[in-house]
């Protein structure tokens, strides 16, 4: 919920992926400053031998190895909201205004049954604070880490092994994949924004083309902040490819034992139609839910009281897409969200933001049980704070040869509050693209637009008014 | 391409007699011969493999697109396995390392910076006039019933023109008139027609490429040119340039979802 605002950039991962970034750019500079034959008149010149080994090595290197990739420089401009989840904010400390570069390079390597990729980043950027814990004013930070790598092996055919770090995602909606164990993001809201990887082991085992199985395991957060404690989680994933219709069957388990299932198919219905879905299930909730306690100063302590409970949790999705003959395609997702809040908890869930936010800053201990309150409010471990939504897109690429725009509606239908996602590029020429991804909440007076209850106590607006990222990317 | 047809000739032989009439009634017209030897279901199925339906056949494709609008280019490199295929774009840079993946008519889009492949229609544009089911082999002899196959002359060339009605809602084109070369048995000329009987597109085809031609088999043609006029928009014109065809065994890991995003 909160990653559609532009963090700060520090994270406790550089140090590693620092190294590794080293590690492989040095090897990527080594690569790239291999001489050709001719050039490099100035150095000591080789035998001739010497020369067409290195040569033959040069050209081996280069006919199996593969790098490209863009350089960014963005503004973003967003504003929290400064209500009683995020109060002055002091929780969230969201810079205002963001001026960023990026170097995204992407290294492949493809030798016999052999392949290995790394996504080296660097960023350099300077961030604005009006509020929050920062003082106010510009604050620069510069950033070199590996985001993804990884080594594949095909043991056998049909058979890879592999491990490293990657944004594994998976299923065809936009919205948000239900299935997926291990990445609540899906990287679709800011494809700008760079899904952090995630270090897995994973074994794959193609027997035909119409079914792959793969077993797969986190073995550490790698670049992900986890706001809990990481959770290993085991998964097996089955896929089946039949005459325009696809199906996915997937488990997973997690480290408290927890396991789901679910899965997700889809269809070519027409030449202009796509039909698909997406379930998982899982008994019982993790999540924390407010429940009533005289005991705490609010009146309400958010608990993991589903935890134990024996009743299924269905996240159900379901969508389609039109392409209509003129180009534009139009989405339509619905989502139904069993584990999320109702009405009553939803009241109860406000209530406790608004008193933990009205108690914070006052002296310990109800100061520091309002902090730890707000902190646990601003990810209670649901996919999504309440059940009913749904997601409206308009996509059209390639208009007018240099324009591609997505408009995308995502309404909470139980309370009401709205986002807004347009995703705009303009390509300048062949190697260069203007940008502008935006998320507006919409949720009581904005537009007209009203929502049913109070903005600060709707799910889309309880944190953030807006966050627009403008820019160029350069590509190599 | 008439020697293939010998052994259905042999097997109606009538005799000595009828072998003297057969061979006149040959001499007459070949093309009445052939139609009369191949079904229309067979000349289809050849066409088909000359459009890229084979057992593992790469090759480059360039588009150039020349609109209205503009112009735009795409180079892609492409692998294919029957109607499977993979095509990952090359050229220019902002398009480098898209890439298309087509599996049992099910396909994919996936690029650099999006986290998953997202599940895309036949009917999405690829470029220009282009879309991406363009790039797939057809497979009109499955696809399409046909309503009727005449015969005319095109460009001075014997032609068999079908009249192909969609078998299922699940094609690209619900209609179209197909020329198919008699001596070559290739498709030379395409005209699509909408639901509602309008032609909304032409596309010319060339097959300057011949695969395979070893181990005693007849080299095969494969599809090198074909442009995409749009009807409405004359000055619409897209052309896919196929070139570097080669015949190799592809695995079936090339065409996996599970793998697009770091292939």
């Amino acid at each position: 919920m909160t990653r559609s605002f532009r963090r700060c950039g520090r994270n406790n991962h550089g140090t590693t992926g620092l190294r590794v970034g080293i590690v492989s750019v040095a090897c990527a500079a080594a690569l790239l400053a291999v001489p050709h034959s001719g050039s490099g008149s100035e150095a000591p010149r080789p035998s001739s031998d010497a020369q067409a080994a290195l040569d033959t090595l040069f050209t081996w290197c280069r006919e199996r190895t593969d790098v490209h990739g863009e350089i960014l420089t963005y503004g973003v401009g967003q504003r929290a909201r400064h209500g009683a989840q995020n109060p002055h904010n002091l929780i969230l400390d969201v810079p205002r205004a963001i001026g960023a570069v990026e170097a995204r390079p992407d290294g492949s390597f493809r030798w016999s049954r052999l392949e290995a990729a790394v996504k080296p980043r660097w960023r350099a950027q300077e961030s604005y604070w009006d509020s929050g814990r920062t003082p106010q004013g510009w604050d620069g930070d510069t950033d070199f880490f590996v985001n993804e790598w990884w080594v594949r092996l095909e043991a056998v055919q049909g058979l890879f092994v592999s491990y490293g770090r990657e944004n594994l995602q998976w299923g065809p909606a936009y919205f948000l994949s239900p299935t997926n164990a291990f990445f609540r993001d899906n990287g679709r809201s800011n494809p700008k924004d760079e899904v952090d990887g995630m270090d897995f082991f994973r074994i794959t085992w193609i027997p035909s083309a119409s079914w792959t199985v793969s077993v797969m395991v986190n073995t550490d957060e790698g670049r992900q902040e986890w706001m809990r404690d990481f959770e290993q989680t085991y998964a097996v994933k089955v896929d089946w490819t039949g005459y325009r219709r696809y199906a996915s069957f997937i488990a997973s388990k997690r480290a408290d034992r927890r396991w789901h299932w679910g899965g997700y198919a889809g269809m070519t219905a027409s030449e202009a139609l796509l039909l698909y879905t997406e379930v998982d299930m899982s008994l019982g909730s993790p999540a924390l839910y407010p429940e009533q306690d005289p005991a705490s100063p609010f009146g309400v302590v958010l608990t993991d009281s589903r935890r134990a409970e024996k009743r299924l949790n269905p996240l159900i999705l379901v969508g389609g897409a039109y392409t209509l003959a003129s180009g534009p395609t139009l989405v339509a997702e619905y989502v139904y969200h069993h584990a999320g809040y109702d009405e009553r908890e939803a009241d109860r869930f406000f209530h406790v933001i608004q008193a933990a936010g009205a108690a914070f800053g006052q002296p310990s201990p109800v100061g520091a049980a309002a902090a730890a309150t707000l902190a646990q409010s601003l990810d209670p471990g649901l996919r999504l704070l309440r059940r009913d939504y749904l997601m409206l897109q308009y996509q059209h690429m390639d208009w007018w040869k240099t324009l591609d725009v997505v408009l995308r509606t995502t309404f909470n239908v139980d309370d009401g509050s709205v986002r807004l996602n347009p995703i705009v590029e303009y390509d300048f020429g062949d190697r260069m693209k203007g940008f502008v991804v935006g998320a507006q909440t919409v949720g009581s007076d904005w537009a007209g637009l009203r929502s049913r209850t109070h903005p600060n106590r709707t799910e889309f607006r309880r944190i953030g008014d807006y966050s627009f990222w403008v820019g160029l990317e350069f590509f190599f | 391409m008439y020697e293939r047809l010998m052994p259905k000739r042999r097997a109606c032989d009538l005799g000595a007699l009828g072998a003297i009439f057969f061979l006149s009634f040959l001499s007459l017209g070949a093309l009445s011969a052939s139609c009369w030897a191949l079904s229309a279901r067979e000349i289809l199925i050849h066409a088909d493999r000359a459009r890229g339906n084979l057992d593992g056949v790469v090759w480059r494709l360039a588009i150039e697109s020349d609109e209205q609008s503009g112009r735009d280019r795409r180079n892609l490199e492409i692998k294919a396995r029957g109607y499977d295929f993979l095509a990952v774009m090359t050229d220019p840079p902002k398009v480098q390392g898209h890439k298309l993946l087509m599996v049992n008519h099910n396909m994919w889009f996936a690029k650099p910076g999006l986290s998953k492949p997202v599940p895309i229609s036949p009917r999405q544009k690829l470029i220009g006039g282009a879309s991406y089911g363009d790039i797939a082999a057809t497979n009109y002899a499955e696809d399409y019933d046909v309503l009727s196959m005449t015969e005319e002359s095109l460009g001075g060339h014997p032609c068999y023109v079908f009249d192909l009605k969609a078998a299922h809602k699940k094609v690209t084109y619900d209609r179209i008139k197909y020329w198919v070369s008699a001596e070559r048995l290739v498709g030379i000329r395409a005209e699509y027609y909408t639901l509602s009987e309008k032609k909304f597109k032409e596309a010319e085809f060339e097959y300057a490429h011949q695969l395979g031609g070893s181990a005693g088999q007849a080299p095969q043609p494969f599809i090198s040119a074909m442009k995409i006029v749009e009807v409405l928009a004359a000055d619409n014109v897209t052309t896919l340039r196929f070139s570097e065809p080669r015949m190799e065994t592809v695995p079936a890991s090339t065409f996996n979802v599970n793998l697009l995003m770091s292939r």
